[in-house]
């Protein structure tokens, strides 16, 4: 047999995958063992919004998941959903506040998951942290962008609570730029200001008739539907854009009565940015799909919406960086009949409210990658207004990181580097095939009586540990540190006068955890056993046992199955 | 004793992540499978020294089962439980030498999530035992 590729303790794939490095693997198995309340601090340790994240998030954990090459992915985000559901049941979830460990005031722009995220981890920390927010509520994409039937607003409003209840203070409906800047915050005493005012402007598309009444971009049309007000779709809807965000805008536009919706995208289905079940689940509501149509121009009646021009388009042969061009066709202009237009074609940063001197030519904010720290000291960004618009998970990944590194900013520490590099799993799974598939989520929950959701609730925890006993736990030990006895951490104890040096338990150790010393003794380093035993099965001379499941231990137990029957 | 259908003893070493879980899974979905084991839970089935199998049989068990992760890479410790089939093959033949029929022990890669797996592992095993009859060391009186 090869010898497997030596690897010291890293991180299982899906935790890996994780932007904000959830510790999936301890959940998962803290779910196997029926264990729902502690699953649920497991994943507060790491990321502030389990029960959003359970809906709404594009789990990459599942695609790095290793069951996939056996037969599919293990439902992470529904089981991490199923724990935060069954917490709340309990009515919501209120936390201590953290104790003031330190003094300076830090200030953070914007509400969304990269600044709530920082604010909690800070918070965490011991400092006193203000969220500023322009809305009148705080969440950001997550309250006033993501439609209600994915992400009830309840959801966000308990988890926003969970984090102030920490002892972070939201201010709303104060805009920066205009309520507060960077040097007003620096006179009312914050050391340091993090920015994450996010993506929130839509890219426009830039033909004509774009202004014409019934033209609306899909982020304004889903907050302004957010805010409470009423939003006429008529009867044909057409959302021109491939992304997520289209999606949304499609599916929210079809629940508000419109008759027929109709996708627009200028390239195939493969090359869509949206993710494929959402396809999938767009087209089940009935949303229609228009592949390689381009608008060409909006075509008006008495200032109001009437068609859409749209030109075919074909795709050229790969270019050198692999992305299929779309080509618009020559006179095939065709027209759709319409009542309204919602482009959802990308996001931008508002750079006309943020200050000139940190804002890139690309229209985001540039910053040190490391630090995260932009050009002006002691201000930090993250998130969408960095990265351009991306996803909750990798905002609060971002935010995790820009807490990480304001904290080694006031105590004047280094930022160590291993704190941020990539991290990468315990095997090489990389040598497997990968079947790209995911798994269906096993618990959705319907509408209940009273009566029943005792007895549903049973059945969905049942189906919960089946799900997560699926997990292979590629990482040895999850490291959920909740204590449990089975987990009772083994070692491999030595006993010096027994051992002859002959090395077998050196050869044996997969962690490399025995050396030999001076004396030519075995010795056994408790860092890195792992307390399998295979060396104390190896030890020719019994020198080497282990400490809680000893030799002895397994031979009276030996010894005790058969004395209970004979 | 005689008119007594023989009951086969079976010492069952599961390995605590994948086996004991299976078993463990059996349980929980309630698969029928026959009382004869006795499961003891090793960390890795690469734990399992060949002298606690030994010792079983010399004891009166009717059989062993061996069960880990499957191979190659769903081993928590990287590659016990190829260190366990190397021994498990090893000592069939060693047992021959004892004059214990190497068919009475078994190694088997039974996952968490096989729960229906391990029933009909353990199914199967009294089967075969039973055909094989009790330990002979226990005819001999242990000698």
């Amino acid at each position: 047999m090869e010898r497997l590729e030596e690897t010291v303790r890293k991180f299982p794939p899906c935790r890996a995958a994780c932007p904000a490095h959830v510790n999936v693997q301890a959940y998962v198995c803290l779910i196997q063992m029926g264990k729902f309340k502690e699953a649920v601090e497991v994943i507060r340790r790491d990321l502030p919004f389990p029960a959003i994240c359970g809906r709404v998030c594009f789990s990459p954990c599942e695609d790095a998941c290793s069951r996939i090459n056996i037969d599919q992915a293990v439902a992470i985000r529904s089981l991490k959903r199923l724990v935060a559901d069954i917490e709340r049941e309990q009515g919501r979830v209120r936390a201590e506040p953290i104790p003031k460990r330190y003094s300076e005031k830090i200030a953070i722009i914007g509400a969304g998951p990269a600044g709530l995220a920082a604010a909690y981890e800070l918070a965490k920390l011991g400092y006193p942290v203000t969220v500023f927010e322009r809305m009148p509520e705080p969440g950001g994409m997550m309250r006033y962008c993501i439609p209600d039937y994915r992400l009830e607003r309840f959801v966000v409003r308990n988890e926003i609570e969970y984090i102030k209840d920490l002892g972070v203070e939201i201010k709303t409906g104060v805009e920066f730029g205009k309520d507060v800047t960077i040097d007003s915050l620096r006179r009312d005493g914050y050391k340091a200001i993090f920015i994450a005012v996010g993506a929130q402007a839509s890219a426009k598309m830039n033909i004509p008739g774009e202004d014409l009444e019934g033209v609306i971009h899909a982020v304004d049309f889903l907050r302004a539907l957010s805010l409470g007000k009423q939003i006429d779709v008529g009867e044909r809807v057409a959302v021109i854009g491939g992304g997520n965000t289209a999606i949304d805008a499609a599916r929210t536009a079809k629940r508000l009565g419109a008759k027929e919706v109709m996708i627009l995208y200028r390239r195939s289905r493969q090359e869509m940015p949206a993710h494929p079940w959402e396809v999938e689940i767009a087209e089940k509501d009935g949303v229609k799909f228009y592949f390689l149509v381009s608008p060409k121009r909006i075509i008006g009646e008495n200032g109001r919406v009437k068609a859409v021009e749209c030109i075919r388009m074909r795709l050229s042969e790969p270019d050198e960086s692999g992305r299929r061009r779309p080509i618009p066709i020559p006179f095939t202009e065709h027209q759709y009949e319409v009542d309204l237009v919602i482009p959802a074609i990308g996001q931008v940063v508002e750079t006309w409210t943020l200050p000139p001197e940190i804002v890139s030519k690309d229209g985001l904010i540039e910053v040190n990658p490391l630090t995260m720290e932009t050009n002006i000291p002691g201000v930090f960004a993250g998130g969408d207004v960095v990265s351009g618009p991306a996803s909750i998970i990798e905002a609060v990944g971002a935010g995790k990181r820009a807490a990480l590194s304001i904290h080694c900013y006031l105590r004047g520490e280094p930022l160590k580097r291993e704190n941020l590099e990539e991290v990468t799993w315990v095997k090489n799974w990389s040598s497997l095939s990968k079947k790209e598939r995911r798994y269906e989520s096993p618990v959705e929950k319907p509408r209940l009586s009273f009566e029943e959701v005792r007895a549903y609730l049973e059945r969905v925890q049942r189906a919960a540990r089946f799900e997560a006993l699926r997990c292979l736990g590629c990482g040895p030990c999850a490291e959920c540190l909740m204590g449990i006895d089975l987990c009772v951490k083994d070692k491999a104890v030595v006993d010096e006068n027994r051992c002859i040096g002959c090395g077998l338990c050196v050869e044996i150790c997969p962690y490399n955890a025995i050396t030999k010393n001076e004396n030519g003794v075995a010795q056994v380093s408790e860092e890195l056993c792992k307390g399998c035993g295979t060396c104390a099965a190896r030890c020719p001379k019994e020198a080497i046992t282990m400490e809680n499941i000893s030799n002895e231990r397994i031979l009276a137990a030996v010894m005790n199955a058969i004395a209970e029957v004979t | 004793m005689s008119e007594k259908e023989f009951e086969p003893i079976i010492v069952g070493f599961l390995c605590n992540w994948c086996s004991y879980a299976g078993a463990d899974l059996a349980g929980v979905s309630r698969i029928q499978y026959p009382p004869n084991i006795r499961v003891i839970r090793v960390m890795c089935s690469g734990r399992v020294d060949p002298i606690f199998i030994l010792e079983a049989f010399k004891n009166g068990a009717d059989g062993v089962l061996v069960a880990g992760c499957h191979l190659p890479a769903d081993c928590h410790y990287l590659a016990g439980n190829f260190k366990a089939l190397r021994r498990v093959l090893l000592l069939k033949r060693v047992l021959k030498e004892f004059g214990i029929e190497p068919e009475r022990l078994w190694i088997e890669w039974i996952s968490a999530s096989e729960g229906d797996k391990f029933a009909k592992v353990v199914s199967e095993m009294v089967k075969e035992i039973k055909k094989l009859g009790p330990n002979p060391l226990k005819r001999s009186g242990g000698k």
